[in-house]
């Protein structure tokens, strides 16, 4: 496994101590180089040879998803336990864009189906766009489509994107206390274009909360992006 | 109007910051945004018609934060093979600067009905573009502009303490203002050296604008830092902006400046280091539910370090009720008085209520410090 650039180091620390293993395939032992390339955040040159030798070693591109989504889980665990910190996330989520860009040739002709279409967007009057872009990547990495529709977006741009993208989920991002209004009027024009029953609305950003949430009729609330993935699979399930 | 008992509200501050006795906390409630939105949109209340900003502080008997006035009296110049040229139509401002090394080029987008920007295209793309600002920080130089100053200091008289805003400090200049997070991030990654080098320039630059700050007559440095626990983790702080405060505060206090900076974000992780820090005053730190530490939290990290603000913002929204603010206000002034400087973290927002902001006013004039 190769080291973390020496300039990494400042940045986190990753004491994970290095478990006993049984012996295993080439092709086993390349997945696990995924997974570990992706949870110790090894940057996306690394995630781009793993997958690469990965593939070469007759993984199926489900199987090399599989092991970024586990090594993507140790990320998420060791954001929230404050061991990594959002440079670990942004970092993980440009590995995940490098390996899926690679995939997506080969996942769009196998039987890989998706767990469900996700469209987002920053609401109106805001523009930051950080904690969508990770709540996007690790959902993409947990299985959904994403589809980005980007930032201050306004409530008949949010029901355009729905009408043409048919999600089964609605995700809004906001991080100023004036655009979380937004949300409530993005959920009330869904409801007048008679769309609002027809997918789930999932909310989050730092100053929504699970009350806030509830008050606007969301479905779904994430205090984080990893918080977001399990919400969003439970509106699913 | 004062009576001849009471301090005036610069009288009050000083006092704060020197640790001797005040007959009143000083409530001063950002409100320069919500000002600026609602007059755009013709939204102040109809009462505010016509009125400056000060007028409305006066009526609403709350003290200005005042570095949107004596910020411009530091004055940037460029030198002199360095070209600035700034255009600006309805919807962006586009910045660019042509030197002998090469062009960059900023565009920020108005948003919030024109009242804010928020940057579209930021100034370095990449460590090619090292090289140019690396020229334009080396020939700038800065200027005091006392005239201003005195105009300023005039007309803000005794309602505030005159502050001057600093730029972000050290790898928060890159993070935020120059290249975006992510760059940042991936520059750190693959240039380690060269981001570095960059830093180094930052800091040299700023250095310079701080040591004509320390002549000039404004008491109240403001580090305009945005600290957030995921912009700046543990190990990045540690390595780039501790030691840039520690430094740069030591020299601020031999000239016999106040030192303060504005943390907005989740501070948890980064509370252990403030007493190391030399500042003495933080700005904002919004406590639950805006941000991830309890006022509880923050009065026992801060020890004797002054907290300018700490009413959450969302508490001026609708959603909350006045007895909520009222309740939350009580408690804040309990825990923190005397070393408080209370306001709201961050600023009222433009869908705040303004009336809010009165009926803190009265509470903070029957509350006896």
């Amino acid at each position: 496994m190769n080291a973390r650039p020496e300039s990494w180091e400042f940045l986190s620390r990753n004491d994970r101590a290095t478990p006993e293993r049984k012996p295993m395939s080439q092709k086993q032992t390349t997945l696990r180089a995924v997974t570990e390339a992706f949870a110790d955040v090894l940057g996306p040159e690394e995630a781009e040879r793993c997958v690469h030798l990965a593939l070469k070693n007759s993984a199926s591109p489900t199987e090399i998803i599989q092991s970024l989504r586990d090594g993507v889980e140790v990320v998420g665990q060791k954001y929230h336990a404050q061991e990594y910190f959002l440079s670990e996330l942004i970092m993980a989520g440009l590995m995940c864009e490098q390996a899926v860009a690679i995939l997506r040739p080969a996942l769009a002709s196998s039987s890989t189906s998706m767990v469900g279409r996700v469209v987002i967007g920053t609401v109106r009057g805001d523009i930051h766009d950080i904690g969508k872009k990770l709540v996007s990547t690790m959902l993409m990495s947990a299985g959904f489509d994403m589809v980005d529709i980007g930032v201050d977006v306004g409530p008949d741009e949010f029901v355009e994107a729905a009408r043409k993208h048919s999600p089964m989920i609605l995700a809004m991002s906001c991080l100023l206390t004036n655009a979380m209004d937004e949300m409530s009027l993005v959920s009330k024009t869904l409801e007048k274009a008679g769309l609002r029953t027809s997918l789930k609305v999932l909310v989050g950003g730092r100053p929504i909360n699970e009350n806030f949430a509830k008050e606007i009729g969301a479905d779904g609330y994430g205090a984080d992006a990893v918080e977001a993935v399990k919400s969003a699979k439970s509106l699913l399930s | 109007m004062k009576t001849e008992t009471e301090l005036t509200p610069l009288e009050r501050i000083l006092a704060t910051f020197e640790g001797r006795k005040t007959d009143r906390i000083v409530w001063q409630p950002r409100i320069d945004h919500w000002y600026d939105v609602n007059k755009r949109l013709g939204a102040l209340p109809s009462k505010y018609d016509g009125m400056s900003l000060l007028q409305i502080y006066d009526d609403l008997r709350a003290s200005p934060r005042t570095y949107r006035f004596f910020t411009p009296t530091v004055k940037v110049v460029q030198g002199k093979n360095v070209e600035m040229d700034i255009s600006e139509d309805q919807d962006k401002i586009i910045t660019t600067y042509s030197t002998p090394t090469g062009k960059l080029r900023e565009v920020q987008t108005k948003t919030v009905y024109g009242a804010a920007t928020y940057r579209t295209e930021y100034l370095v793309k990449g460590t090619e573009d090292f090289r140019t600002l690396t020229y334009i920080l080396e020939n700038q130089s800065f200027k005091f502009d006392r005239q201003l100053y005195e105009e300023i200091s005039d007309m803000i008289g005794d309602r505030s303490e005159p502050i001057i805003e600093l730029p972000w400090g050290s790898i928060q200049r890159l993070t935020v203002d120059w290249m975006g997070f992510e760059r940042t991030v991936l520059s750190l990654w693959k240039h380690p050296k060269e981001t570095n080098d960059l830093v180094k320039v930052i800091q040299e630059n700023d250095s310079r604008r701080i040591d004509l700050v320390k002549g000039t007559p404004i008491k109240f440095v403001l580090f305009a830092d945005n600290i957030d626990q995921d912009l700046i983790p543990p190990p990045m702080f540690e390595k780039y902006m501790l030691p840039w405060y520690q430094e740069k505060t030591r020299e601020l206090h031999e000239a016999g400046k106040v030192c303060v900076s504005h943390w907005d974000g989740n501070v948890k992780l980064l509370l252990p280091y403030v007493k190391q820090t030399g500042l003495d005053a933080l700005e904002c730190v919004p406590p639950v539910p805006m941000g991830n530490v309890t006022i509880e939290d923050l009065h026992d990290a801060l020890g004797g370090v002054i907290l300018f603000d700490g009413l959450p913002a969302n508490h001026f929204l609708n959603w909350v009720t006045r007895e909520d603010l009222k309740e939350f206000t009580m408690r804040i002034l309990r825990l923190f008085s005397p070393r408080i400087i209370l306001g709201i973290s961050d600023q009222l927002p433009p869908n705040g209520d303004i009336e809010k902001v009165r009926m803190v006013s009265q509470i903070v004039e029957e509350f006896t410090p």
